[in-house]
């Protein structure tokens, strides 16, 4: 794979081809994830073991989504619609919680984790855009201020980069780590 | 009942005094649990309750009429209790009646058939003989008054396992229920091998058999009595337990100590006496379990992350059942105070502490024949000690990560400020407009707009869908506005995800601009693999079926605009996709939450444009005010947060100076 | 609206509804609500699957052998039975092989694409602040895109070096010169910048939500 990525645009085909297979491969292998899934709980279900109204209410959930799904088709609008009026609320909701949840983590974080370089620049930072974000302060008669709150937008970029620029290192030494075996030897 | 007769049981056949959960009888081998099979009761025919109780209680009778002072065999006063049994004859008949039918069938055949069923009817015949008229009566009052009272505890134990199973599966340490159960049960065990490890350590590591020290402090702990230390070395006790010369040693010094514990264990010949407290058969000890609530139903429901073997659910069932059982079979009392020692740690020291001046006397009236030695273990049993010492060894070391406490306070914090938050949000909502202010766009988004507009009408623009339902109103206004700039510019893009959710989930945008979208299998590997596609000249390419209209999907692209709530896509597509096709101009709509982690690639000029959310762009599909009022809550919070820490470190440093 | 959509609407209410039973602790209700999640969307994906990724990448070619090569036909075939072997415990080694192919096919995209799409683009991007037309306006020095260009180099070297010092530190629980920890602590201030921002932009996003969440309600409310 690497030799096809780096024998461009000779080895093309083949990559495209090998690509093609790693992606059956991975959809099968997706499908036999929920297989497994879905089994399991229907174990629990049989076994009566605690918490299986749980495992009732997913395998309803899945049995009824595919069976509309497979008697209707995937098209159809009706049924789309009705994928969206129950999972739409549902999801939002829970982005919902996000935000009220965020708003209790907001006074325990400096409980928890007391007061450090971290905690102190990060409660600042986030004072700093949550009034940014209320958009009381406009700047547009004062250039210099405009550029101090553009410089202050532009600041997460310099911990982004080095966080960035940490994980694809850290990403690819395990990569090179794995393709070499040594991974596998550690495990 | 005392404590007295919790412990001992006589073997009808030979006489021999056993332990009262022992299911054999250790000099003869006759099976203890026969002599209380009670003929022509028949289990079958009362309720599941009641057979239960039944058989329960059955193995509780020898235990309270031994208990019984008036037929005790060691009783000095045997011969004042035979007379007041002439005396007492008359008030029999009367007390007859109030007995059970069951018992006085009993009673009959073993005046019947003296030796008859043999070894059956021996033991009662036996405890017949000692009864006076007198004392029967007292005897069959005590009867009742235990069997009412067993059924009492039985049913407060029933109560409290089923509450403890439900409530209390992890505990705040995060420690499992079936650990802590046998924490309960051998704590004073950990603490041993903790101390021992050092010496095992010379051998094979972990020892993991049972030793005969650990036998004899789990009798010692299951009869309440003192731990002493060991003095003087005395004899030395072969077993085929021991596995090295280390664990001899140990084995050594147990036996010194245990034999001054056990000042009876020496039989008559000199020989070493050990007494343990493990069953024949574990089997056996399932007889009396009520209504088959037994623990190894609630264990296998607490499902123990770390041992999935079978084998191991068995012996924690086996370990606690059996340790209840024999907390049953040793009485009422034995049960609650077991259950005592459970609730109540404090409590249950206390008792330890009385416990040995009750138990000294009966110490003092077992003989030194009445105990024999039981030494060997069976195969299975040792398998089974050796995953109970597994389970022992992973003491202390958490399986599943505690994350944070849920304490109840923490919990209402949460509803309130939660409430709070939703209030605001529900007044500003209802309360007022809904706020029009024109937000300034940031630098990114002011790209994305400069780049949107640069597109000529003979140009061609992929959109690409990334996004799930919980983001669909930071992500979907700015969708719109999209497709209606392009719309205005005669634009017709052509929309595609690897999403599945997006198929159902963008059709409340799609359905209006009457665009189709296609799905692209795989992923990123689908795009990548688009990305390096190049149709090659044996045929067509799997995927080429699955995207019918034009398997080229990058053909002739000028723009790619990627509408994604995630970070980690846009990053891959800008790794794998853009790479390959590194002429086409990308820019992406996303979330607030996703912006800073695509800043740099903004910064590197890989990303021509980006838009965060609906804040960022001015684009407020929903109410404005709300949002405001949202944010200022969030500041007033966490600078409420600060604060408190504040004034939590003032009080500190305040005590500390007083001090 | 019709019987149907009402009936979607109430059951989709309801379940957004068990989800903020979450505050009062991790309930019944909050479970419900997520295997429900779950279970729908692993039912759509079986679905997509199937229609649109089995069905024409691995059965239909076989319908149509003329338009390619009976053997890569096969092979396709193979690589599609391949997984399904994962479901057997005695034959999961050759599943195995699949998993594995996956694995390498993975792996080298991500050695390809993470130092071509990240690693280079960015490392370059804070050498090319340093370009003097960038640092020059007009041939006086641009101060402010000096101080950036420095800012920069500097910021991202102290983010590696405070992951790097803090997993030493870890490690070795030895005690570091002062320049080092001071070096750590820069690095802080700018990662703790960073997340700060994320908690406000993952705040904003949850209060969208929950904004648009409010208005449903309130529009459900006055629907009746």
């Amino acid at each position: 794979m690497l030799a096809a990525f780096f024998f461009q645009p000779y080895t093309a085909p083949y990559l495209g081809l090998v690509l093609n297979w790693a992606i059956i491969v991975s959809s099968v292998a997706l499908l036999v994830a929920i297989a497994s899934l879905v089994v399991i709980h229907i174990r629990f279900i049989v076994k009566g073991r605690k918490g299986f109204l749980y495992s009732i209410v997913l395998v309803v959930a899945f049995l009824v989504t595919l069976g509309l799904g497979w008697y209707s088709g995937l098209d159809d609008p009706a049924y789309l619609a009705g994928i969206r009026a129950i999972l739409v609320p549902l999801e939002n909701a829970l982005m919902a919680l996000v935000a009220l949840v965020l708003m209790s983590a907001a006074v325990k974080i400096f409980r928890v984790r007391g007061w450090s370089i971290l905690t102190v620049s990060f409660g600042l930072s986030a004072l700093v855009f949550l009034f940014l974000n209320l958009g009381f302060l406009r700047f547009e008669g004062n250039p210099g201020m405009s550029q101090v709150v553009s410089m202050i937008q532009r600041l997460p970029i310099v911990g982004a980069r080095g966080l960035l620029i940490g994980v694809a290192l850290g990403a690819l030494l395990m990569a090179l780590r794995v393709l070499f075996g040594q991974e596998v030897e550690r495990e | 009942m005392s404590d007295q007769g919790d412990d001992l049981r006589t073997c009808p056949n030979c006489g021999q005094e056993n332990a009262s959960f022992t299911l054999r009888c250790i000099r003869c081998g006759q099976e203890l649990e026969g002599l209380f099979e009670l003929e022509g009761f028949d289990p079958a025919a009362t309720s599941g309750e009641d057979q239960a109780d039944e058989t329960f209680t059955s193995a509780e009778v020898l235990a309270s009429l031994e208990d019984n002072p008036l037929i005790a065999d060691d009783d000095p006063d045997e011969g004042e209790s035979s007379d007041k049994v002439e005396e007492s004859d008359g008030q029999q008949c009367e007390t007859d009646q109030d007995e059970p039918d069951w018992l006085e069938r009993i009673r009959q055949r073993a005046r019947e058939e003296e030796d008859a069923a043999g070894e059956l009817a021996k033991g009662g015949i036996a405890m017949d003989d000692q009864r006076t008229k007198e004392g029967r009566k007292q005897v069959d009052e005590a009867f009742d008054e235990i069997m009412r009272r067993i059924r009492e505890q039985n049913e407060r134990e029933k109560a409290r396992r089923s509450r403890r199973v439900e409530s209390d599966l992890v505990d705040e340490n995060g420690d499992p229920e079936w650990l802590r159960r046998i924490r309960e049960l051998h704590p004073k065990q950990e603490d041993k091998d903790e101390s021992i490890e050092p010496d095992l350590s010379k051998t094979d590591g972990f020892d993991d058999e049972w030793t005969e020290q650990e036998l004899q402090e789990l009798l010692q702990r299951e009869m309440g009595m003192p731990e002493v230390p060991a003095e003087e070395p005395e004899e030395e006790v072969t077993t085929e337990l021991s596995t090295s010369s280390a664990t001899n040693n140990e084995l050594e010094e147990e036996q010194e100590i245990s034999e001054e514990r056990f000042p009876y264990q020496d039989d008559e010949a000199g020989n070493p006496v050990i007494i343990h407290n493990i069953p024949e058969d574990e089997e056996e000890l399932f007889y009396a379990e009520p209504e088959g609530e037994q623990p190894s139903d609630q264990i296998e429901n607490e499902e123990p992350t770390e041992f999935p073997a079978q084998a191991e659910d068995e012996l924690i069932a086996e370990e606690v059942s059996g340790s209840e059982e024999i907390q049953g079979t040793l009485g009422a009392e034995g049960i609650g105070s077991e259950e005592e020692e459970h609730e109540n740690p404090q409590v249950a020291e206390n008792e330890t502490e009385e416990e040995p001046e009750q138990i000294a006397p009966a110490e003092k009236s077992v003989s030194t024949e009445e105990v024999l030695p039981d030494l060997l273990l069976l195969k299975n049993q040792r398998e089974r000690a050796k995953v109970f010492a597994e389970i022992i060894g992973q003491e202390g070391r958490r399986t599943i990560a505690v994350l944070h406490e849920n304490t109840p306070k923490g919990k209402l914090g949460r509803l309130v400020l939660g409430l709070l938050l939703v209030l605001a949000v529900l007044l500003a909502i209802l309360l007022g407009p809904p706020g029009s202010a024109e937000l300034p766009s940031s630098v990114p988004a002011a790209a994305f707009t400069t780049n949107l507009e640069s597109v000529e009408a003979d140009e061609s623009v992929l959109i690409v869908l990334d996004y799930q339902a919980a983001t669909r109103n930071d992500l979907e206004p700015l969708f719109k506005k999209v497709l209606d700039f392009l719309k205005e510019k005669g634009i017709q893009p052509r929309i595609v995800t690897a999403n599945p959710e997006n198929l159902w989930l963008a059709g409340d945008v799609l359905d209006a601009s009457l665009l189709p979208l296609e799905y692209v299998p795989g992923g990123m590997l689908g795009y990548l693999a688009l990305g390096v596609r190049v149709a090659p000249s044996w045929g067509e390419l799997p995927m080429d079926q699955a995207l019918p209209d034009e398997p080229d999907l990058f053909s002739g692209v000028d723009q790619v605009i990627l509408v994604s709530d995630s970070a980690e896509f846009v990053r891959s597509w800008l790794e794998q996709v853009s790479t390959w096709r590194p002429w086409i101009e990308t820019s992406a709509i996303t979330t607030a939450v996703s912006a800073p982690m695509l800043l740099p690639y903004h910064d590197s000029g890989q990303l021509q444009g980006l838009v965060a959310g609906v804040t960022d762009a001015g684009a407020f599909s929903i109410n404005q005010r709300a949002f405001q009022v949202g944010m200022l809550l969030m500041i007033v919070i966490l600078l409420l947060g600060m604060i408190m820490k504040a004034d939590e470190d003032a009080q500190k440093r305040a005590e500390e100076r007083k001090r | 609206m019709n019987n149907l959509d009402l009936l979607l609407l109430l059951a989709g209410l309801v379940l957004s509804l068990m989800v903020f039973s979450y505050l009062l602790g991790d309930t019944l209700l909050f479970g419900i609500a997520m295997y429900t999640l779950v279970g729908a969307t692993a039912g759509f994906t079986v679905l997509v699957l199937v229609q649109k990724v089995i069905m024409p990448m691995v059965i239909t070619p076989l319908t149509t052998f003329p338009k390619s090569s009976v053997w890569l036909e096969l092979a396709t075939l193979l690589a599609a039975l391949l997984p399904i072997f994962m479901i057997f415990k005695k034959s999961s080694r050759v599943a195995g092989i699949s998993l594995g192919f996956l694995g390498g096919v993975v792996t080298a995209a991500l050695i390809v694409g993470v130092s071509r799409g990240t690693l280079v683009p960015q490392l370059l991007s804070i050498v090319d602040a340093f370009d003097p037309s960038r640092m020059t306006t007009a041939g006086l020095p641009n101060w402010s895109g000096i101080f950036e260009a420095f800012m920069m180099l500097a910021g991202v070297l102290a983010v590696l070096f405070a992951f790097h010092h803090r997993k030493t530190k870890q490690k070795q629980d030895s005690l570091a010169p002062s320049w080092l920890d001071g070096l750590t602590g820069f690095g802080q201030i700018f990662i703790g910048i960073t997340f700060g921002a994320i908690f406000v932009g993952l705040f904003s996003t949850g209060l969208v939500a929950l904004i648009a969440y409010v208005q449903y309600l309130v529009d459900f409310v006055r629907l009746w």
